[in-house]
């Protein structure tokens, strides 16, 4: 079990975002969270990759901070460095100062990252100030980093809002690809019930289902996104 | 366009690294002996001091009294120094004249002069018109400081979004309505926050003030200084930190919100200026007294035609090393201590700057031959207590979300501030490094008065020896090189923010 969530709570002031939830997630599923905006399923990731604490229950996660990789909503790059050094910054854990420092001058690694980038189909940013960016280029820098950094967990929040159909397909491939541990918000069933293994749904803070991909019918989504409450 | 960009930083970084070069050639080469060993004593018996401060009654209690002038005086050439600055800020922003901008720039114009010469110069010329007086040291700080504030605040008001003030206008709106209802409200946070700054500058002027003679802490700590009595120093030296630290406690809550309303300061503000309006006599009759005007109508004619000294070119160039050395000194050392804030580093750097730059600059005479090199030393300890506390605001101030993202990771610290903080920081930084630098112009000719070298000292030996006409002179070349700084940091700033923007 990588990840474990039992009886998770968690608060801000008066609203309730997570409200008793128990999961249990094993090393190498892949698991889609979906629900209708303000479900929980943000809290839900940053209670994982230990950003917030809960207000009640408990989370165990089977992997050090730094064996998490989280693709964040707003992607968390640093606007004033080119995409090169975004995305090899998904190497400091395992470089040295003195190595990020050389980097930023002469870029290390470079076949690695242009590798990676083409894959994400942004191979000819690599150069570009990450800020002059498109907010759908930006998610792929985003994801390229991660993808360096290759931790046995990845949490994305939203990984392919910003991206045509088209693109979007061709990174949660990549995504879902790897060996390892994935997590990701989505808003789209057919893209989750396609590419994940497992799929959960919330509302309001609490898991409403909570099945194998094949078996989630429409019918089961539904009460999931309708206005009013069921 | 796109090409252009990061040539033209690399231009202006080119620049910076030449100029540096240019400073250091200039401090240290063609002098056989830079260092005298034979200071180290000294500067062992200063430092150590500072574990054992005079506590004796007597000396509590005068560095109690002197604490009350100096928060007096600082106290009234602050509200000075913001009325004329509030005053010519709005006359010298664009936004006010409209279409007329030629009388926005004719009115910096006039600003440019008060704002080139530093206080301590004001001082010394009000000094020999007004003689020595409160009123000396209150206009010395009030001219200079309301003609920095102008400055900035015209240009706070230029770059306030201005459609609401736009809006107010079509709508029929006074110029003076509009501008309170529509730009002053969302312009207000940053004016408040340069006003709380511009009074912890007031109170570190004690030193200034007590240079020309004013009492206060800045006098009481010179004379001490001068006696080699080190144990007073730093009762006084404590002293100005506490009244800077408290500016500071106080200026920092405003700034995060922590007074449930703004009336708790205002009233704070308005009892400490009665209270030094009181306790500080103020004569007034002296600005209308024809003997005052008599002073300077003599002083001018003796002033006239200016005699330049032989040496002033080279002295003007031995100035601006000086302040190149000592801002490229005190950035450095400021952003590694602004990387990693905590509570000695923030001790160290309320130290560095609540002594000022001639005591530091003193210090440094301990150890160097009188050049250039003192002064940019003083000038950098100073510097880099500003800087660091400005440093560190801007690091606070950041997006944190990357900070944070690649903190997860599990990247080392130094990495963290190389792929996230410093980039970020960038633009800020080198705003207010060239601004720093601009102070660090003026600030030659006070470490300059207590015997560094360049300007300052010309300056000092043509003022013992009434050499008026020379006087005149080096203030003109003061001026000049403070214009050329300023005009070189608009010049590469222009070429810089083309990158940040």
């Amino acid at each position: 079990m990588i990840v474990a969530l039992r009886h998770v709570t968690r608060r801000f002031g008066e609203r309730l975002a997570v409200d008793d939830v128990s999961l249990d997630i094993r090393a190498s599923e892949r698991i889609a969270l979906i629900g209708p905006s303000g479900a929980g399923k943000t809290t839900l990731l940053r209670l994982i990759n230990g950003s917030l604490r809960p207000t009640a229950g408990d989370v165990t996660v089977a992997a050090a901070r730094r064996e998490i990789g989280t693709i964040d909503q707003a992607f968390a790059l640093v606007d004033a460095l080119r995409v090169i050094h975004n995305v090899n910054a998904g190497h400091l854990a395992r470089w040295s100062t003195l190595r990020a420092l050389s980097s930023l001058i002469v870029p290390n690694e470079r076949p690695l990252a242009a590798a990676v980038l083409d894959r994400l189909g942004i191979r000819e940013t690599i150069d570009t100030r990450t800020g002059d960016l498109s907010g759908g280029q930006r998610q792929r820098v985003a994801i390229a980093r991660v993808l360096i950094q290759d931790p046995p967990l990845v949490l994305a929040d939203e990984p392919v809002s910003q991206l045509d159909p088209e693109r979007a397909v061709m990174v949660l491939r990549l995504l879902t690809s790897r060996d390892g541990t994935l997590i990701a918000c989505l808003h789209r069933p057919d893209l989750a019930r396609e590419y994940f293994g497992r799929i959960i749904g919330l509302r309001a803070g609490r898991v409403v289902f909570d099945r194998p991909a094949a078996q989630v019918t429409p019918a089961l989504l539904t009460p999931l996104y309708t206005v009013a409450p069921p | 366009m796109k090409l252009d960009r990061p040539r033209r930083a690399r231009g202006v970084g080119l620049v910076v690294v030449l100029l540096l070069g240019w400073s250091i050639a200039r401090a240290v080469g063609g002098r056989g002996t830079i260092a005298n060993p034979a200071g180290w004593p000294m500067v062992r018996a200063f430092a150590t001091a500072a574990l054992h401060p005079d506590v004796s009654r007597s000396l509590a209690r005068l560095a109690f009294v002197s604490s009350g002038i100096t928060l007096a005086f600082a106290t009234i050439g602050t509200a000075l120094a913001l009325v004329i600055g509030t005053v010519g800020g709005v006359l010298s922003s664009d936004i006010w004249w409209g279409d007329h901008r030629f009388a926005a720039t004719i009115c910096r114009g006039c600003f440019a002069i008060p704002r080139a010469l530093h206080e301590v110069v004001w001082g010394l010329l009000l000094l020999s018109c007004l003689g020595l007086t409160p009123l000396t040291a209150i206009l010395a700080i009030g001219l200079h400081y309301g003609a920095i504030t102008a400055r900035v605040t015209g240009e706070t008001l230029d770059d306030t979004p201005a459609t609401a003030f736009h809006a107010l206008r079509h709508a029929g709106a006074r110029r003076l309505t509009a501008l309170c209802y529509g730009l002053l409200p969302a312009a207000a946070p940053d004016l408040i926050a340069y006003g709380f700054y511009r009074f912890e500058c007031a109170i570190r002027a004690s030193i200034v003030l007590g240079m020309i003679g004013a009492g206060g802490l800045g006098f009481q700590l010179l004379l001490s200084m001068q006696s080699l009595r080190y144990g007073e120093v730093w009762t006084f030296v404590y002293a100005l930190m506490v009244l800077c630290g408290l500016t500071d406690a106080w200026s920092s809550a405003v700034r995060r919100r922590r007074f449930r309303s703004p009336r708790a300061s205002l009233v704070l503000a308005a009892l400490t200026l009665a209270w030094s309006l009181w306790s500080l006599p103020l004569d007034l009759t002296r600005l209308v007294s024809p003997h005052t005007y008599h002073l300077l109508g003599d002083a001018i004619s003796h002033a006239f035609p200016p005699r330049p000294s032989s040496h002033l070119l080279s002295l003007s160039a031995d100035t601006l090393a000086m302040s190149i050395l000592a801002i490229a000194m005190a950035f450095a050392a400021a952003l590694v201590v602004a990387l990693r804030r905590g509570l000695v580093s923030r001790v160290v750097l309320l130290l560095s700057r609540a002594a000022s730059a001639p005591v530091w600059t003193l210090i440094a005479l301990f150890v160097l031959f009188p050049g250039t090199l003192p002064g940019a030393v003083g000038l950098a300890v100073f510097n880099f207590g500003v800087l660091g506390r400005l440093l560190g605001d801007a690091i606070e101030d950041l997006d944190r979300a990357p900070i944070a993202a690649l903190d997860a990771m599990g990247a080392r610290r130094w990495s963290v501030a190389l792929y996230a903080i410093l980039p970020a920081l960038r633009p800020r930084a080198i705003t207010l490094a060239a601004y720093r630098w601009e102070e660090c112009v003026r600030g030659t000719v006070l470490v300059g008065l207590v015997g560094a070298g360049g300007l300052g000292t010309l300056l000092t030996r043509q003022l013992g020896a009434f050499d008026y006409r020379g006087v005149a002179a080096t203030l003109g070349a003061f001026i000049a090189v403070t214009l050329v700084a300023e005009w070189l940091v608009r010049a590469s700033r222009d070429g810089v923010s083309n990158v940040s923007s």
